[in-house]
């Protein structure tokens, strides 16, 4: 017989049919030899099968672990075959069915253990409690229990700070407070359907629908709950299906009290990994108790690029990837350039606040001065690109390679540029060239590709490496790190990155992030990352954004002209009663790091804008109770305090090679100017800040109204040369047909 | 948890974890990324809906995929050496029946080391990862038959050296 017939092996291996099987056995049965090459061969499979396992045992790291995981349960929550397959409950839920996000069956426990690591973010957050409409409360019997589907008006989620879940969740009046493991994340949906929850043992699950969020939306929380308190429910439709029986119930009754956020518009996280960092909204402070705000600048304009993403997708976004302040920054404003030697102007602006008739609304504006692109210092740029499989899309490395082609086309023999790449692993596809040879860069930036796993962490060592050793004393050393974000191998930590990016700056070396893509973008680690490199974010999403930060904005994109820049504002008891800044919410200092420069802070670069914006309670204003008596004991106010002024604007600032730090002060008098006299550029900034306010569903939103913050915008757009403010004005538009449907 | 919508991508991780992770070491050469793909494959898997009946054609799919991707990037040269795989010379001259059996075994890492690469991958496909012929064919693009000849191949030339060595 011949041995060179494969049917051998695959008979010994039982890899044959049954026909062909019997073919061969017939044939063993009259060859010895073969036989015996037969037995042979199941013994050398028997040893390859030992033996192939000997060349390693390695798994997956612990962290690596927790990802896959984390994963696993995000994506496949999704899947919800058991009950897509009822259609009588489908016919009696309509429409509401679509924009629950159903419990996922999934016992609380073992979600916790996977979840257990990736808490940490999260926990950080304090308290913090969540406002649920209560005006239709249903509650079950106290006997009963039930899962429920919980998603909230305004959500915000109290998260525990440790790590394990042995807390209790909780609706009452109106409010719940739920001490959750993790990144659960609440939408701002629907009403809670009952008056209390009260946690016990495992079997139910409260799904926390999505967007407001903590660290990672696309988790869904499940929480143990019973409900307590009176019952309503009409649970005999599916009695064996309580959960079901008890959304068709609500949907019966026809109780979602604000059927403008809806799940499927406002961002579905089931399908996304996009993380979000949860923000507060700064509350208003009464000036005898805090008489100084405190805040670090911020020229990051990323949350704005993201928001028109959302919406040109039809979708509202999460309150979290709402930052006022990055809304107002995106937008040049004409202040005047800076007359002294100081690298930027300070100009303060009062008028009505627009949704607060009783309120005024102060502007601070900076305007770093411009430097001419002849007079641009050399510059030492390491653009550090992320080019693993998740970059792939069109919106991603493509977007990105054409991007920064338009900002090679820039670059002149004073500057070198590097290109390090990062995947699986990372590697210097650019040594160091001259910016004045083009070829050479644009060939290296052609042949980048997409694919393979992220390292973040490694390449950004290499990328400062690099950009130390080829250090341009007085000149532009900058890290540019492209990426979605995704940083998912390899990474110690996040705080080890942090720490990285912190010495390096340190160093001189500083950090620019640019965001790309969707689906998987890891919006607050950027910025993050960003702040601690003494960077700043941006977030392009099109050709004309890529244009727009590098090359109309390269000058501040890439040069720092101050850094370290905090703003202190000290309110004048005797004008003021009240204040609240909009926006820069993460970005608060104590009133002592002011004057602590060892305190880190924003950078502003040439030609940038930052603005500020704060609504003001005049005394007299608020004729409401006063939160404390007035002070017995307390000096009687200053000679300043009894001028007109209403505040005082202080600024310090770093050179960007300077470690002491210069004060820079303002006063500012309130002229009780209307909007009509306002500027321009004040009535944009304003109708800016009401976009976000009213996409974050602000308590502080007043009577600001889609159309009347359009009115506004109108009026302040001006020339508009780029054609950015016309863009704005569309996407009230955009914003106010997505909250009016149903 | 035997109904969760997720039990099937853990039944997977916990099979095919480290055979994969050794199938990826084989095509990067390098442990951590061996380690970096195969975490990317199964996050990759937790979106898929519809491989739970093949999905361990599925990862090794992917998983060498991900694989090559990564030597491309690194410019690498299929790794697999054969002075990688197990060496241990032999040096007692007076082997217990223990080191006999190790060696016996090492041995034959040895010679599977030698094998053409393309023999080596089916190899640890089979053996290994134990998938099917018609798995490995959907992994590898080679046919059900050209697998077949393949690892017959293979099993011939470890038998025939065994033989030659006696160890048989």
């Amino acid at each position: 017989m011949n041995f060179d017939d494969p049917k051998l092996s695959a008979c010994a291996l039982g890899e044959l049919d049954p026909a062909e099987r019997a073919e061969i056995e017939r044939e063993l049965a009259s060859s010895p030899d073969a036989q015996r090459f037969v037995e042979d061969t199941q013994q050398i499979a028997e040893a390859l099968t030992t033996e192939l396992k000997r060349d390693g045992d390695a798994m997956l790291s612990a962290e690596a672990r927790e990802k896959v995981l984390a994963a696993f349960d995000a994506n496949q929550h999704v899947i919800r075959p058991a009950l897509w397959r009822r259609p009588a409950f489908l016919v009696g839920l309509g429409a509401l069915a679509a924009c629950l996000a159903l419990a996922p069956f999934v016992p609380w426990y073992e979600w916790l253990q996977h979840r257990k690591a990736t808490a940490m973010s999260a926990a950080a957050n304090n308290e913090v409690t969540v406002k649920v409409e209560t005006e239709n409360v249903t509650a079950a019997p106290p006997s009963e229990s039930a899962t429920i589907t919980a998603m909230l008006k305004s959500g915000t989620l109290a998260v525990a700070t440790s790590n394990t879940y042995t807390g209790t969740a909780t609706v009452n009046n109106g409010t719940l407070a739920l001490a959750a493991p993790t990144q659960a994340a609440l939408a701002p949906v629907v009403t809670a359907p009952v008056a209390s929850l009260q946690a016990s043992a495992g079997h139910y699950s409260v799904s926390l629908g999505s967007s407001v969020s903590i660290a990672q939306p696309a988790l869904v929380a499940t929480l143990p709950v019973t409900m307590g308190g009176r019952g309503a429910g009409r649970r005999e439709e599916a009695a064996d299906e309580k959960t079901l029986a008890f959304d068709a119930s609500i949907a019966k009754s026809g109780q979602i009290a604000n059927k403008t956020f809806t799940d499927s518009q406002r961002y579905n996280p089931n399908f996304n990994t996009e993380s979000y960092a949860h923000l507060g909204e700064n509350p208003f402070l009464a000036v005898n108790e805090n008489p100084l705000s405190t805040f670090s600048i911020d020229v990051d304009t990323a949350s704005y690029a993201n928001v028109r993403r959302f919406l040109n997708q039809g979708q509202l976004p999460p309150a979290g990837a709402v930052r006022i302040e990055e809304l107002v920054n995106y937008f040049s404003y004409d202040y005047p350039q800076p007359a002294g030697e100081d690298p930027f102007s300070v100009n303060v602006e009062i008028n009505d606040c627009p949704w607060q008739p009783a309120h005024r609304l102060a502007r601070i504006g900076l305007k770093g001065r411009e430097i001419a692109p002849a007079k641009r210092p050399p510059s030492n740029l390491v653009f550090l690109i992320d080019v693993s499989g998740s970059m792939e899309p069109e919106n991603k490395l493509p977007l990105l390679k054409a991007s920064l082609r338009l900002l090679v086309e820039k670059l002149t023999e004073n500057d070198r540029v590097s290109i390090v790449v990062y995947a699986g692993n990372s590697g210097l596809v650019l040594p160091p060239t001259n910016g004045g040879t083009k070829e050479p860069i644009l060939d290296a930036l052609t042949r980048l590709e997409a694919g393979g796993s992220t390292n973040g962490a490694a390449g950004i060592q290499l990328a400062y490496d690099i950009a130390e050793k080829n250090f341009v004393k007085g000149g532009v050393n900058r890290v540019i790190l492209a990426t979605d974000g995704d940083f998912n191998v390899g990474v110690t930590s996040e705080s080890a990155l942090v720490k990285l990016i912190e010495a390096k700056a340190k160093t001189g070396v500083f950090l620019s992030v640019l965001g790309f893509g969707d689906g998987n973008l890891q919006d607050s680690k950027m910025e993050s990352l960003a702040d601690h490199g003494n960077g700043n974010y941006a977030y392009i999403d099109s050709l004309a954004e890529g244009r727009k930060v590098l090359v109309e904005q390269a000058g501040g994109t890439l040069v720092t002209i101050a850094k370290d820049v905090k703003i202190q504002v000290e309110f004048n008891p005797v004008a003021v009663s009240q204040y609240r800044l909009i926006g820069y919410e993460d970005r608060m200092l104590r009133k002592e790091d002011f004057n602590d420069d060892k305190k880190d802070a924003g950078e502003i670069g040439a030609g940038h804008t930052v603005t500020a914006l704060y609504e003001i309670a005049p005394t007299g204003a608020d004729e409401k109770k006063p939160s404390v008596d007035p002070l017995k004991y307390q000096p009687a106010p200053t000679p300043a305090a009894a001028s007109d002024e209403m505040m005082t604007v202080k600024l310090r600032y770093k050179q960007p090679d300077g470690d002491t730090s210069k004060l820079l002060a303002v006063s500012a008098k309130d002229a009780s100017k209307h909007l009509a006299d306002s500027s321009r550029d004040f009535r944009f900034a304003a109708a800016v800040a009401g976009f976000g306010m009213l996409l974050r569903e602000s308590e502080h939103k007043g009577s600001a109204t889609w159309d009347g913050i359009r009115e506004i915008a109108v009026e302040g757009k001006g020339t508009d040369t780029n054609g950015y403010r016309s863009e704005f004005i569309e996407l009230i538009d955009k914003a106010k047909s997505l909250q009016a449907q149903p | 948890m035997p109904d969760a919508p997720t039990k099937w991508l853990y039944d997977a991780l916990a099979r095919y974890e480290r055979p994969l992770i050794r199938y990826a070491l084989t095509i990067t050469g390098d442990l951590e990324h061996a380690r970096d793909v195969v975490q990317e494959t199964f996050v990759r898997l937790s979106r898929e809906h519809d491989v739970a009946d093949r999905v361990a054609a599925w990862l090794f799919t992917t998983c060498r995929h991900y694989a090559l991707d990564v030597c491309r990037k690194n410019n690498r040269i299929v790794a697999m050496q054969p002075e990688e795989m197990n060496n241990h010379a032999s040096e007692d001259l007076q082997p217990s029946a223990e080191l006999e059996r190790k060696e016996t075994a090492a041995r034959l890492g040895e010679l599977v080391g030698a094998l053409p690469v393309n023999q080596r991958e089916v190899i640890r496909l089979k053996f290994d990862a134990g998938l099917s012929y018609r798995e490995i064919s959907e992994v590898t693009k080679l046919s059900v038959g050209n697998v077949g000849f393949l690892i017959h191949t293979a099993v011939k030339s470890l038998r025939d050296s065994w033989q030659q060595e006696a160890i048989l």
